[in-house]
């Protein structure tokens, strides 16, 4: 690998560097994702350092240029992290599915529960309203917890 | 074919029956539809999904004194979320036997006891009201007749039962179906794999004839893009189901 090609290679890691702390210190980037960026900074900056290794990798593996095992590498990465974001998603849209039905069934819960209360409130203040102390919500105007 | 329905009532007795319409986008039919529930099919309580409407169906439906489930966000997927809504909430509640109706129209109530009672009397667990068993009516369009049958004879072989009407949407459902999907809503994602799912754990199937109308007004979720992807949809949603290990 040239000087120049070298240079460009830690110039970028340190942009992506850069980017993931950025993403890091704006709450952006948590958790397995910190990790995972750190890993792929450190991969990237590894390949300008540690070329004379990767050579010796891709001589042990029988591949002449090391620059292709560095592709192949890239590429199974990018397949098993597709796979990995494909699952997430799907694991996502799952749960979003079933929140929408408990949120929608909750809130109708809630509109019921209202409406039985204001009703109760009604009916008690046609009845009695002064005479007793039941305590409603809505009858004595605070609640009584 | 004519049912006898005389003990329909006694079979009936005592079971909480809930008929969910889903909707969207549903304004020019909903009152009719529950209207048509209410006068067929007193015993039932109704309730109404509504699918993120962008028009006045969900203020018709509680005009009409009808408890609305509205979903914060349209599901974008043929109603099926609004299925898994209905079926969590029949399960939450306790019901014994849930049926499901289109807010289109294009479900004749009057046949609700037909797909209910095989329910009621414990003769299956899963009804479907089957526009092709004996044909009257509206059926559906020629492709989409097409696309029907042959997900009919992949479900009837891999369920190792004759199933005519795979992708009717009006069906009666009994509490041991309602808990395995109200359980598992992660595992169902089209009709299809209802109904093999249903199969697989046990349950028995059944289709009865049933009379559907044409849609009276609205558009169908079935764009053209939607069309053809429809049956690639299908069958992956097909190879899913028996590859998956986990089946409930």
């Amino acid at each position: 690998m040239g000087s120049r090609l070298e240079s460009a290679f830690l110039l970028i890691t340190a942009c992506v560097f850069i980017a993931f702390l950025w993403g890091m210190r704006r709450g952006a980037v948590r958790g397995g994702a910190v990790a995972l960026w750190i890993v792929i900074c450190s991969a990237m900056v590894s390949v300008p350092l540690l070329e004379s290794r990767y050579l010796a990798l891709a001589q042990f593996m029988g591949i002449s240029y090391a620059r292709d095992m560095l592709n192949m590498f890239a590429i199974l990465f990018l397949l098993i992290y597709v796979f990995y974001l494909t699952s997430k998603l799907q694991q996502a849209s799952d749960t979003v599915e079933i929140l929408l039905a408990r949120v929608a069934i909750a809130e109708h819960r809630l509109g019921a529960l209202a409406f039985n209360s204001a009703e109760n409130c009604i009916s008690r203040s046609n009845g009695s309203l002064f005479e007793s102390d039941v305590s409603g919500p809505c009858l004595s105007g605070e609640r009584k917890w | 074919m004519t049912q006898d329905f005389s003990s329909f009532d006694s079979v009936i007795a005592g079971k909480r029956i809930l008929a969910f319409v889903l909707a969207y986008n549903e304004e020019k039919t909903i009152r009719d539809v529950i209207e048509n529930i209410r006068q067929s099919a007193p015993y039932a309580d109704i309730v109404v999904i509504d699918d993120c409407s962008t028009d006045r169906t969900k203020q018709f439906a509680q005009e009409a004194g009808v408890p609305v489930i509205s979903h914060l966000i349209n599901s974008n997927n043929a109603g099926f979320s609004a299925v898994k809504t209905a079926i969590t909430y029949a399960h939450l509640e306790g019901y014994d036997i849930c049926c499901q109706v289109d807010g289109d129209g294009q479900h004749d109530a009057s046949f609700l006891r037909h797909i209910i009672a095989p329910v009621a009397d414990d003769r299956a667990d899963y009804v479907i009201g089957s526009r092709f068993l004996k044909v009257q009516g509206y059926t559906s369009t020629l492709p989409r007749v097409i696309a029907i049958t042959f997900f009919s004879w992949v479900t009837s072989l891999i369920i190792r039962q004759r199933v005519y009407d795979v992708t009717s949407g009006f069906k009666a459902m009994g509490k041991k179906i309602i808990g395995i999907f109200a359980l598992y809503p992660h595992l169902i994602h089209d009709t299809n794999e209802m109904i093999i799912l249903a199969k697989m754990n046990g349950s028995r199937i059944l289709e009865v004839p049933v009379i559907m109308k044409r849609r009276r007004s609205g558009r169908s979720w079935y764009s053209v893009s939607k069309a053809i992807l429809y049956p690639i949809k299908t069958l992956l949603v097909i190879i899913e189901v028996l590859v998956r290990r986990n089946n409930a």
